[in-house]
């Protein structure tokens, strides 16, 4: 049985470590190499080295090629204070990589250099609480709930697609939503429009869409817009926005939304349903087609699904 | 029950979309129906000819009315100059 001197030891003697002022002179004279933090969360959320890649220990054999998928990159690990670097670079040897250092010191010895260091916003503890299965999937991680909370996102429609779809999106934090609707609430809706209650029969859909989502996740920020979109009105709304989710029930509408946003280069969540079918699709402007690249112009009268 | 399933994932793509996760439905397109239960993909294609995001585009501004075209759809793309 090897004690955890031996087991330090013996990983020193195959992982090259360097020092903090040869990885900050590295880093001034633009090497090509990846710093990797290998820390615990709560470690990393108190502060980091710029550009440092963050998989936490215990997750590195998992998660680290989906970070560093190239092998012989070189990987210079830090912790806080450069053992479990010198563990974890060892691993990644163990994995195929091929130029792996350890960071003497760690994080404490760059602080006490006083090289600069950086830090995400920070997440208020009911945030870190209310996220945290999000946080489990490292592939959203704190960063990723960091790009939700700055997103901004237009919801066209708060009736049968807009509800669902902004109950989950403002459940998973997208911090600032705008949401388009003229209509008021009525009874027939409310077999499947679950942004709204029985008690908002009467009201603007958008006051009690924001109510419905406020109360699920007061995070959330959202400008309601009782009106009907045009022509008129849509450029000065959808420049407030970095994608537009359209949930609209009518031609007129998704034709204006599919122009004005190929024109103001904004990617479309698509959605619609006709009877019993429906269709998704991300139609983002030149990088693939636009609604009109699959119907030029609508269907005559008649024949409008909703 | 159907407009659950689509807006729900309509969510999941806004979502990936935002923090940059997976892959995007871009150039596909998925179909959903609920009686057979049934799940297709299709491949969807930027059309060249497209009147908006084609090569050589006729529409390029927004069009006066769209409720009134939506009326009479030939009206919805404006004339070639
Ligand atoms: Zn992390
Ligand atoms: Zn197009």
């Amino acid at each position: 049985m090897k004690s955890y001197r031996q087991i330090v030891e013996e990983a020193k003697t195959e992982i090259p470590e360097v020092t903090v002022d040869e990885i900050k002179s590295e880093q001034e004279k633009d090497s090509d190499f990846v710093l990797l933090d290998v820390r615990d969360e709560d470690e990393y959320r108190a502060g980091y080295i710029a550009n440092a890649v963050h998989v936490t220990r215990g997750m590195l054999e998992f998660s680290v090629e989906n970070y560093i998928p190239d092998r012989d990159q070189k990987v210079v690990v830090y912790c806080a204070a450069g053992l479990r670097s010198l563990l974890a670079a060892k691993s990644l040897r163990e994995m195929g990589y091929t130029d792996t250092v350890s960071l003497a010191g760690g994080y404490r010895d760059w602080t006490a250099a006083g090289f600069p260091t950086e830090q995400d916003k920070p997440m208020s503890h009911e945030q870190l609480d209310r996220y945290s299965r999000h946080f489990m999937l490292t592939e959203v991680g704190e960063q990723g709930q960091a790009k939700l909370l700055d997103a901004k996102v237009l919801m066209v429609g708060a009736g049968g697609l807009g509800s669902p779809a902004g109950v989950y999106l403002g459940a998973a934090g997208v911090g600032h939503m705008g949401i388009i609707d003229s209509d008021v609430v009525e009874l027939s809706n409310l077999q499947r429009q679950i942004l709204h209650r029985t008690e908002s029969v009467g009201t603007p859909k958008v006051q009690s869409a924001t109510t419905t989502i406020k109360s699920l996740n007061p995070d959330i920020d959202i400008t309601p817009y009782n009106l009907r979109l045009t022509a008129d009105n849509v450029e000065e709304i959808f420049s407030e926005y970095d994608l537009i989710v359209d949930g609209c029930d009518n031609f007129a509408t998704r034709f204006l939304v599919n122009d004005a946003a190929v024109l103001m280069n904004k990617p479309i969540v698509h959605g619609s349903i006709f009877q019993f079918e429906g269709q998704v699709s991300l139609f983002k402007p030149h990088e693939g087609p636009c609604y009109r690249c699959m119907y030029p112009t609508p269907p005559p009268p008649g024949l409008v699904p909703s | 029950m159907l407009p659950g399933v689509i807006g729900v994932m309509m969510a999941t793509e806004a979502i990936k979309y935002i923090i940059g996760i997976g892959e995007p439905l871009i150039g596909r397109l998925i179909l959903y129906e609920a009686l057979g239960m049934t799940y297709r993909e299709m491949r969807i294609n930027r059309d060249e000819n497209c009147p908006l995001c084609g090569d050589n585009p006729v529409i390029t501004k927004l069009i006066d009315d769209y409720d009134a075209a939506a009326e009479n759809p030939e009206t919805f793309a404006p004339a070639a100059d």
